[in-house]
Parts: C-alpha cells; structure tokens; sequence
C-alpha cells in the first residue's frame, strides 16, 4: 500500500476544520453584546423594552473636543467643576484631538459606527456635513425650553446666523475671530510710516496698503510688505480672499449655498489687487517659505486675529504689534467665523448633552474661554468685561476693542457654511495659488476656479440631497 | 620597468590595465559613498532638526534661516515635556500594545506561513491569492465596518482592538514568511518525519530555528508598526489614561499657534529612541537572510 503523503492534509480533516470554524462563526453571532449607549440599545428603550433607570443613575456625556492638554487642564480645573456642582449626577468623558482633520475622522467612525458623542466641538464647516445627514440635533426646542441666556440679540450677529441652516438653530458659537490688519511697530518705525507719537498709521484705503506695503519692503534684509496668509491652497486660502472679496463688496457663494459667484468685477478687484502686490516686490509670493514669518521680522503689515497673539510673544519676546479696521474699498468687511459646539442626535444621553452645551454659553463659563485661550468670545455681555479692556500681555497696541470694532462693521459677512465647502476650497484655492505665481491671469484663475468648484458643489449637494 | 610575466612577472601592458581597473573600481566606489552619503544627509536632516529644536528655548524654535547649534541649550525641555503630560502612562500603554502584538504577529503568521508553504491542500494557492488580494484593501474602506464590530463586542477605549487583530494574521507577514519557508530544503523536513516529527514539531524544531533572519524581519516590522501606530489608536481609545505615545505627543498641540514645538519636539526624540535602537541592534541579522542546511549536495 502507497504511503499517504504526511504533508497532505485529509479532505476528512479539511472539512473537520471547517465545521468546527463555522459553529464558532455561528455560537458568536448567536449572542451579540449590548453595548452602553448603542443604537440597539436607545431603539430598545424607546419601545419600552428597558428596565427604568434608578433615581440617581450617572449620566454620562462624551465630549469629543479639539488640542491639547492646555485645554484639557482648562476643562478639568476651570468647567467641569462648576458644571458638576450644578449637575452632580452628570460625567463628562472628554477626548481631545490635536488636529482638526483627525478630529474630524474621529466624529465621522464614532457617528458612523454607531457611537455618536453627545457634544462636539468643531469648526464651523464640518457642521453642513453633519446637520444634512441628519446627524446634529437642531436646538431651538431645546433652547427655548432650557437656556433664556441664549437669544438672538445676546450675540454678536454673523456669529448668531453661522449657527442656523434652513432656518433651524443647529450648533452654538462657541469662540469666532476675523482677521483684519497687523503692524509690525520696529518695521513701520524703519519705514517712517508713523505718527507723532511713534504709532503705525493704520492703512485707510487699498491704495494706502500698496503705498505702505511697497515702502516696508527690504529684499537685502528678506522683509516683505505683506503675505498671504496660508498661501497652500488650502481652506485658509479661500478665507483669505474672502475677506477682500468682502472689502471689494462682492460675495462668495449665494445665499441658498447653490452657486459660487465670486467670478466678477469684485472678484477680479480682489485677486488683481493681490497679484500686483506681488509683481512689485511687496507681497511674499506662494512658495516662498519663512518660518516665523511675524515674529521674527520678515513682514511688515498682515491679516490675523487676536487668537494667534500668544505665538507672537512666545516666538520673540520683544516683538511688537499693533492692529486696525479693516481698510476700505467699497466696505471695510471681514468675515466672522469660529468653532461650534453641537449635539448629536443619536447620542445616548442628548438631554445631558444640551445642558452641557447651554452651560458654556454662561457668560462665567463664557469669560473663563476667552481669557485662558485669549479668544474673543461671541457673547456682548462678555466682550465688555474688563478684562478685554487691557492690552495683550502689555504690548500698547494689541487691543482687543480694534477687534470689536471689526465685528460691527456693516460690510462684514458670515463664514459660509454648506456641504463640500472644503472640497469646493481645495479648486478655489489652488486657481488663486496659480494666479499669484503668475502662470495664468487672474481672469482664468476666477474662471476656473468658479467653474470647478460649482460643479464640486452640484454633486455634493445632489450626492446628499440638499436639492 | 620591463617586466616579463614567463618569468612570474606581469607585461608592461597588463599592469596598466590592472591599474587602470583598480584606479575605476576606487572612483566608482567613491562615487558610490558620496551619492549614499549625501542620501543619509537629506534623511537625517529632519532628525537633526528635530534634536536642535528640541534643545531650544522658545524664542529660537521659529527663527529663520534656522539656528542649528542652540545657545544657550535648553535641556529642560526634556523635563518639561515629560512631567508636563504622564508619559510613563503613554510608554507603558504603547509597550503594552506593541509587546503583545509582536508576539501574535510573529506566531501566528508564523503557523499560517507555514501551511501555506508547506503543507498541500485543495485550494491552497486560490486561498493564498485571496489572502494577497486582502492587502489592497485600503483601511479606510474598512475602518467603518471594524469598528462597529468593535462597538459591538464592548472593546471601543480599550486596547482589543489595537493587540487582537495581531492574532489574526497579516497577509504582509505571511507572505513574507511563507517565502522564506519555500527556500528551505524538503530534506530537512522529511528527515525530521522519518525520526517521527509531526507538522507542530517540525514547525518549531526545523523551521522556525533556520527562519531567524525571517523572524526578526517580521518582529521589527511588527514592532515599528504598533508603536508608531497613531490612526487606529485615534480611532478606538477616547480616555487619557488609555492613551499611546503617539496621542500623547498631539496633547502638546494647542491650536491657534500655540504649540509648544520645543517640548514637542523633546517628546518626539525620547519616543523615537526605542524604534532607533531596535534598527541598528536588529539590521544585520534580519538583511543577511542565510539559510543553514544539514545535508550535503
């Protein structure tokens, strides 16, 4: 008799594995796992299917929240214990991500995969890929139930009208900046650009930020008038040009978030003004890189907000600034933006998850915000308090109230919010990019750029049935 | 000279040839270091660039053209850095995870390699092709699926599903074994059979022992993988306690230009250190890839 090859394995054998695999396949779907705070689970509930709670059961709300462990000491020292003497059955787990982008990728698997936070913190963009997925829980009943605090006339008003879509209120504003100019005081000194008291003479026109900018330029010593700010093409970059579209008095994107139409009189104004700036010399061109760009000297005038001022000080502790209005050409107009707080709907404990949200819309909790992160925050009754009446870490010219007072101007304009608003940025941005490197007219970038990102826009609003 | 090579010397003609070989076998040698030399300079720059600022005060980290040699040399830094977050916690949970990891990485593939490589079955190489065809899979077309599965069983913001799918086997590493197993002789094995070995025990007592160079390749892989793994950490844990070294390096992060990137930077250089050492301990052994053979041709 032939002897069976001992490397061969059986059919019999074969087969045995195979049985023996599929009824453990077959034992551990028999017997799923409840899981706390799974959809099975709130399903069951809803039916009446689970037992009542007990009278002092912990809550527990899960706060998905942005950077690092600055805030997160913040939220452990300054919030929670506040919070929890109001609400003393309430634990708050809190994870805080480092970057927006992963932060983002965290909210989407966690909501995706059937385990929505109660409360996130997010940028005002992610909020239309979440409210159209029906994802975010609209608060008006909520708030007119539970938060006298927060109405209309307490908030400053884009930052009011950036929280609402199709006329629902469906995030709270949690901080908002806008950018408007900044001078560098030793290099506008240098220039002569100073008045009688050694202040920088703030810019009044677009022709007075060419003027300016092409005196404080210095090749030999790599000082550049101005810069654009994030000039990768990125969602920044479209921000930016925003803010000038704003100031030419022309608009973005339509009202109902349909079209872009910024490829206009207005449009070319702005994308003009910048390419010029840059042909002569007075603008840093995309893809020139200088680390440390403000602090350390290499720029005269630029566009920021009050938020990046501790990397100022913390970079060169000498440097110092000072700050205006935006400069007029038909408005003086920036655009208000910032970070949202919102509920998800599918979150185990929403209720929870409100009162949380509504307690930092307090004007204390409100407060606490601002002065650890220096953020203005969207509140009135907030921005008065005294402490946004000093200067920044004592550099005279870093004052808040020239921010405040960017914030009232007639000409300013919401940050826009819709679904594929970043996609759509990434085209937009990277036309602007090719004009300011001078390899296609300004015309053919805004041509372009429309082109590509209203047909972006078009298919995500038809992928997610906004239409 | 007139050298003569009847009489055990080398022709005018000839030396010269020799010499003219030798003179390019040194400059294409020479040529040869520069072009690699100059390859690890562009390599170790941001390394480098990364220790300098590490050693930096506050004011130096964002000055251009940099500042290679820091002045004064902050070492603080290092201090700061690791008593500013609970790093012990972090490298003990990294640790954790990869050490336990690596062991299923190497075993399991180890005996999955092995059948495929050794032992015939109906269907094998389909099954093998399947199981290359699972590593074009892009992650992030998964990564909905598996978590839910994870949800499911209880296991999200804890370690199960950072270590368990190392007990499931990775199609890489058993294709890297498996064809290192193929270049070991069949004689081995069949004179193993004759003396009575069964499939385990000439796994464990043939295989494995000659697959060193195989095995070492599979566990620094493994291990560079789990402690620099950062999206699936992201992913599954939420709490702090819970967190690997790769979350706790983004703590430092603060938004708005608050980074503090000389302390960042400090971190990053302690907890690059292990997977460094690990590479320069480990390369000779996993490149020289010598099989050893009992049995004369």
């Amino acid at each position: 008799m032939m002897a069976r090859n001992p490397g061969l394995i059986s059919r019999r054998s074969l087969l045995k594995m195979l049985g023996v695999g599929g009824a453990a396949v077959l034992v551990a779907a028999c017997q799923p796992k409840e899981v706390e705070g799974s959809v099975e689970e709130e399903v069951a509930t809803k039916s009446g299917q689970a037992p009542v709670p007990a009278a002092e059961e912990v809550k527990t709300i899960r706060y998905l929240g942005g950077f690092g462990q600055s805030w997160e000491d913040f939220y452990n020292t300054e919030v929670l214990p506040k919070f929890y003497d109001l609400h003393p059955n309430y634990k708050v787990e809190m994870t805080l991500i480092g970057s927006w982008p992963d932060l983002y990728n965290k909210i989407v698997t966690s909501t995706a995969g059937g385990m929505p936070p109660e409360v996130t913190r997010q940028k005002d963009f992610f909020t239309p890929d979440f409210i159209v997925r029906g994802l975010q829980q609209e608060l008006d009943e909520y708030v007119a139930a539970k938060a006298p605090h927060i109405a209309e006339d307490q908030y400053v008003p884009h930052a009011w009208s950036n929280m609402h879509w199709s006329g629902k209120l469906v995030a709270l504003p949690l901080l908002i900046f806008n950018h408007y100019p900044h001078f560098n005081i030793e290099l506008y000194k240098k220039a002569g650009l100073v008045d009688s008291d050694g202040a920088p003479v703030a810019p009044d026109t677009w022709e007075d930020v060419r003027e300016q900018a092409n005196k404080l330029k210095d090749p030999s010593n790599n000082v550049y008038g101005t810069f654009l700010r994030d000039e990768g093409g990125k969602e920044d970059t479209v921000n930016f040009f925003h803010v000038w579209l704003a100031q030419a008095g022309g608009r973005l994107i339509d009202e109902e978030f349909s079209r872009f139409m910024f490829n206009t009189p207005e449009g070319l104004d702005a994308l003009t003004f910048w390419v010029d700036l840059i042909k002569d010399g007075a603008m840093k061109p995309p893809g020139v890189s200088i680390e440390g760009i403000i602090p350390q000297g290499h720029v005269g005038m630029w566009w920021h907000a009050s938020s990046y001022w501790v990397a100022y000080r913390r970079d060169n502790p000498d440097f110092e600034w000072s700050t205006a209005i935006n400069p007029m050409r038909k408005t003086r107009g920036a655009i208000v933006r910032g970070d949202h707080h919102a509920l998800f709907r599918q979150s185990k404990e929403r209720d929870a998850g409100f009162d949380f949200l509504a307690f930092h819309q307090t004007p204390e909790i409100t407060l606490a915000y601002g002065k650890n992160q220096m953020m203005i925050m969207p509140r009135y009754d907030v921005m008065s308090d005294a402490f946004y009446k000093e200067p920044y870490m004592g550099v005279p010219g870093a004052v808040y109230s020239v921010e405040f007072e960017q914030l009232e101007q007639p000409g300013n304009q919401p940050q826009p919010i819709f679904p594929g608003y970043q996609e759509s940025s990434y085209k937009i941005g990277a036309q602007l990019i090719l004009a300011c490197m001078q390899e296609i007219s300004p015309e053919q970038a805004l041509d372009q750029a429309e082109k590509e990102a209203n047909d972006v826009l078009a298919s995500a609003r038809r992928l997610l049935g906004v239409d | 000279m007139d050298i003569n090579h009847r009489n055990g010397t080398v022709p005018r003609r000839l030396v010269g040839r020799i010499k003219g070989m030798v003179f390019r076998s040194h400059l294409m040698h020479s040529m040869i270091f520069a072009v690699a030399l100059l390859g690890a300079l562009v390599f170790i720059i941001p390394f480098a660039w990364t220790v300098t600022t590490s050693l930096k005060p506050d004011a130096q980290v964002m000055i251009f053209p940099p500042k290679w040699i820091p002045s004064p040399i902050q070492w603080r830094n290092y201090y700061d850095a690791l008593v500013r977050l609970p790093f012990d916690r972090f490298f003990l949970n990294t640790a954790i995870v990869t050490l336990t990891s690596l062991v299923g990485d190497v075993i399991v593939n180890a005996v999955v390699a092995y059948g495929f490589a050794r032992m015939d079955f109906p269907g094998r190489e389909p099954l093998f092709y399947v199981l290359l065809a699972t590593m074009m899979l892009p992650s992030q077309v998964t990564m909905i699926p598996v978590f839910i599965i994870f949800r499911k069983l209880g296991w999200i913001d804890t370690f199960y599903p950072l270590i368990v799918p190392s007990y499931f086997g990775n199609a890489f590493y058993i294709f890297l074994l498996r064809q290192f197993f193929r270049t070991i002789p069949d004689d081995l094995e069949h004179a193993a059979r004759i003396d009575g070995a069964n499939q385990a025990r000439i796994l464990w007592s043939v295989i494995l022992p000659l697959s060193g160079p195989a095995i070492a390749t599979v566990a620094v892989f493994s291990f560079m993988f789990h402690w620099q793994d950062f999206f699936r950490p992201l992913i599954y844990i939420n709490s702090t306690h819970l967190r690997t070294i790769s979350l706790g390096l983004q703590l430092f992060k603060t938004g708005y230009g608050g980074t503090v990137y000389n302390q960042m930077m400090a971190a990053t250089v302690v907890c690059t250190l292990p997977s460094l050492i690990l590479f320069f301990a480990t390369q000779r052994y996993f490149i020289s890839g010598i099989v050893m053979t009992g049995m004369k041709n």
